[in-house]
């Protein structure tokens, strides 16, 4: 009997997602024995003509990271939603935007301008990519920039969401393990919409620095902060940190190492927007009542958008800039 | 004039002065315009960002925010907390094109009905004037679309 | 005319997409790669805190988020005019050696090795790891398992995570080692030595010791002949780290060398309307189309230029055995690297 089809593809990302599967080390090779490899652009030569040329729902599973970013991204999601059964957001990018997501803060039109006329560029002609553009030998395309970056689940129906950035190896593993079973016939699917590969808590949960006094009177930025011992919450030492609005599953790897949470893993369950959720902790824990010594604390966070929403802002409820979303798609 | 632009406004109250202070603005028969919507709170501190941010990414054009005056708060402290919340989402908004005249905070005691509806008065003319936000609905799924594009 | 698009590119990081134009006669009449991604770093990192650099900088590769990483906190620490203390700049180091290590493994035998492991008319369904293991048999492909795994291992020592690290902060690292935790890296560093002399012997055996692959590499369809660019420390040896950036002619004489940030004395970028990356080329040699020779500002930034524009590698060579058997790259420079075939 011929083995189940698995496939994983890479929309707008950077191959963390990809070099995360590699890191599951000798559980690739469980992998190879129970899938056969249908379409992996960054391990095989698989093009896109091939996967369309495929059955529909012939791929058992497709494990789809990045973001929804060029029109191309889009097609790619819908081709792959059809000839999947089971179609996986893996990753921040394709769960929650990741940090590309915040080019949502500004209109797509300021990512031309500075790009391509930025100091290191030299464009006299003031060139920019164009969808189709007339070479001598014929017309060269060029997938549009669509206006706002979406997330997977914004474009087509997702069967299951395993977040990170990237997500951790040892839980790609405990994930493989689960689907290994079901093709096996030894386990269930679990319930569609099921978060995989995660913990069902908050980053805070599973940190070990101690937590103790709650309240702070100033925020700083790390740089400022040379003394940051290695036993206490970062937040109490006065350093922004996004692990009480983020879902658990890391083994709060970052503040173990004397740097915060940055929010990859997104929302904590049940939380609908971790921005808020953030806001609602740091206003907690600011020890002010006066709105001009408030603002003093609060001047410490120069960036209040990028940092509360460093990896969700595309699937955040106000999703993008406004002047962003209103431009045309 | 049925064509001047009506905002809608939700304004969250809390049940010991400000949702009693809209109370007996209507008792009083004080006239406050009908824009605002009041989703009565237990407290202020009970106003979690999150129900800002829905009301503006499904429809509202302004959000009010009515608590306990400082000092007042019938649990202690959490008015505060409020405001240190609003303090940091009028920040926030800023960077998504959300102008501070959109998230308004104000205190009212249960007897400051006329005072109440000076101000939601004042908050309607101010969302009047910098206009409809309209925050575009969210994208959902669509099942299938026509092929093209890549390949 | 007829035209042949090769879409996606596969086995690398990064999108992209190749249109090959052939005239009457079928011969290639002019090809173009294009890249059909922009993700707006450029823009959406602008306005944001110089500390943040180093880790929303990671996501533009996460197969080399280490070389973002380094690159960030280094701007961020003369942001500030700070040198970070020894001790901080040797786990820098260190990281970005392992990186190294590992990146290099995984492109070595996952990602272009493939082409000649298995051969370029294997199928693609074995023209993978996955076909390379199997051909190599678990010994082997264990082996690069192992070796994947002692790099990706030490960068999350140093750097807290196996991708995307988060440890490097201006000024230094948020994090030092234990004792304990040294002594591992330097377990996994001997072996990784070890490893090194091993891929070097497969390089030799199934690459240079393949007549068909050797003729393929230095033939012309392989050659390009460009300016070429590498950091260099102050003995002129490569340094992965620090340095001044040194760039060489295609025949070898010195175009010059400069401080990292003075690039944009020597760096400039061309805009194309068909493609969103963009095209850098020398400076004060100009732009002058897709051609290589000194009279153009084309130039190599790759593990090969940087042996181009050394006096050799700081460390001494693993097995000087391999030095006498005198590899091609023995008389610099060498204008030709196989291309892997990756499209």
């Amino acid at each position: 009997m011929s083995k189940p089809k698995f496939a994983m593809y890479w929309a707008s990302a950077c191959g963390g997602c990809e070099i995360a599967v590699l890191n599951i080390d000798e559980k690739i090779l469980d992998l190879d024995a129970n899938f056969e490899v249908a379409f992996w652009p960054a391990a095989m030569d698989v093009k896109y003509k091939e996967v369309e040329a495929m059955d529909d729902e012939s791929i058992l599973v497709t494990l789809f990271n990045g973001s929804i970013r060029t029109d191309e991204n889009e097609h790619m999601a819908h081709l792959l939603r059809r000839k999947s059964k089971l179609l996986v957001a893996f990753g921040s990018c394709a769960n929650e935007g990741c940090i590309p997501g915040l080019a949502n803060l500004s209109p797509r039109e300021g990512i031309f301008e500075c790009a391509y006329t930025s100091p290191s560029t030299e464009n006299p002609d003031h060139l920019r990519p164009r969808s189709a553009w007339q070479a001598p030998e014929g017309t060269l395309t060029l997938t549009p920039l669509q206006s706002v970056v979406r997330t997977l689940d914004q474009v087509v129906e997702v069967d299951y969401h395993v977040p990170g950035c990237p997500p951790e190896s040892h839980q790609i593993a405990a994930v493989l393990d689960v689907l290994i079973a079901v093709v096996k016939g030894e386990a269930e699917l679990p319930p569609k919409g099921a978060v995989l590969g995660a913990g069902d808590s908050t980053v805070c949960d599973e940190c070990t620095r101690k937590r103790d006094i709650k309240r702070i009177s100033k925020l700083s930025r790390i740089q400022e902060l040379p003394m940051l011992n290695t036993e206490d919450c970062l937040l109490e030492q006065g350093l922004m940190c996004s692990g009480p609005a983020t879902r658990s599953g890391c083994n709060s790897r970052c503040p173990n190492v004397g740097a915060p949470c940055i929010g990859c893993y997104g929302a904590a369950p049940g939380v609908l927007d971790q921005g808020a959720r953030l806001m609602t902790a740091i206003a907690s824990v600011v020890d002010e009542k006066e709105p001009a010594a408030i603002d003093k604390v609060l001047d410490g966070l120069p960036d209040p958008a990028g940092t509360f929403y460093r990896f969700s802002l595309a699937h955040s409820l106000l999703r993008a800039n406004r002047a962003a979303l209103a431009e045309k798609p | 004039m049925s064509d001047r632009f009506e905002p809608v406004i939700i304004g969250f109250t809390c049940n010991w002065c400000s949702y009693r202070a809209a109370d007996l603005a209507g008792t009083s028969r004080i006239k406050y315009p009908p824009n605002v919507r009041l989703i009565r709170l237990m407290c202020t501190g009970r106003l979690d960002p999150t129900f800002v941010l829905k009301a503006f990414s499904e429809g509202a054009d302004g959000v009010l925010i009515a608590g306990c005056h400082p000092g007042e708060c019938h649990y202690l402290e959490q008015n505060y907390k409020a405001l240190r919340r609003y303090q940091l989402m009028t920040r926030t908004l800023a960077q998504f094109g959300i102008v501070p005249e959109r998230l308004r905070l104000t205190w009212a005691s249960a007897a400051e009905g006329a005072r109440f509806a000076e101000e939601i008065a004042t908050m309607v003319e101010e969302v009047r004037q910098v206009g409809p936000l309209n925050w575009p609905t969210r994208p959902v799924p669509r099942v299938e679309q026509a092929s093209g594009g890549a390949a | 005319m007829q035209r042949i698009t090769i879409d996606p590119l596969t086995r690398l990081e990064g999108h992209g997409k190749i249109e090959i134009f052939l005239d009457d006669a079928g011969d290639v009449a002019n090809a173009y790669l294009q890249v059909p991604e922009l993700r707006g770093f450029e823009r959406f990192c602008v306005g944001r805190p110089v500390e943040e650099m180093p880790v929303l900088t990671n996501r533009i590769c996460g197969v080399c988020p280490e070389a973002h990483h380094m690159a960030a906190a280094k701007a961020a620490d003369a942001v500030y005019g700070v040198t970070p203390p020894p001790a901080a700049k040797k786990l820098r180091e260190l990281l970005y050696s392992a990186f190294f290590f590992a990146d290099h493994t995984t492109h070595f035998f996952i990602l272009g090795g493939p082409d000649f492991i298995m051969g370029p008319d294997t199928p693609v369904a074995e023209r993978n790891i996955l076909g390379v293991i199997r051909k190599v048999g678990l010994e082997i492909g264990g082996k690069v398992i192992q070796a994947r795994k002692y790099g990706h291992t030490t960068v999350e020592i140093i750097g807290g995570r196996k991708v995307h690290p988060c440890t490097a902060v201006p000024g230094g690292m948020t994090k030092a080692i234990s004792e304990d935790e040294r002594k591992e890296i330097e377990k996994m560093g001997r072996w990784a030595v070890e490893f090194g002399q091993f891929a070097l012997q497969v390089f030799h055996d199934m690459v240079l010791g393949n007549p068909e692959y050797l003729a393929l590499i230095l033939g012309d369809a392989y050659t390009h002949k460009t300016y070429y660019m590498g950091l260099v420390d102050a003995n002129n040896k490569v340094n992965f780290y620090d340095g001044k950036v040194r760039i060489v002619g295609p025949d070898g004489t010195l175009h010059g060398m400069y401080a990292p940030n003075d690039y944009t004395d020597w760096i400039a970028e061309r805009v194309e309307p068909w493609s969103y990356l963009k095209f850098p080329y020398l400076k004060k040699v100009g732009w002058k189309g897709f051609a290589d020779g000194a009279e153009s500002g084309v130039y190599m930034a790759t593990p090969l230029s940087r042996l181009n524009v050394s006096d050799g590698m700081a460390t001494r060579w693993p097995r000087p055995n391999m030095r006498s058997s005198s590899p091609p790259w023995a008389s610099r420079p060498i204008a030709a690297w196989p291309s892997t075939g990756r499209a």
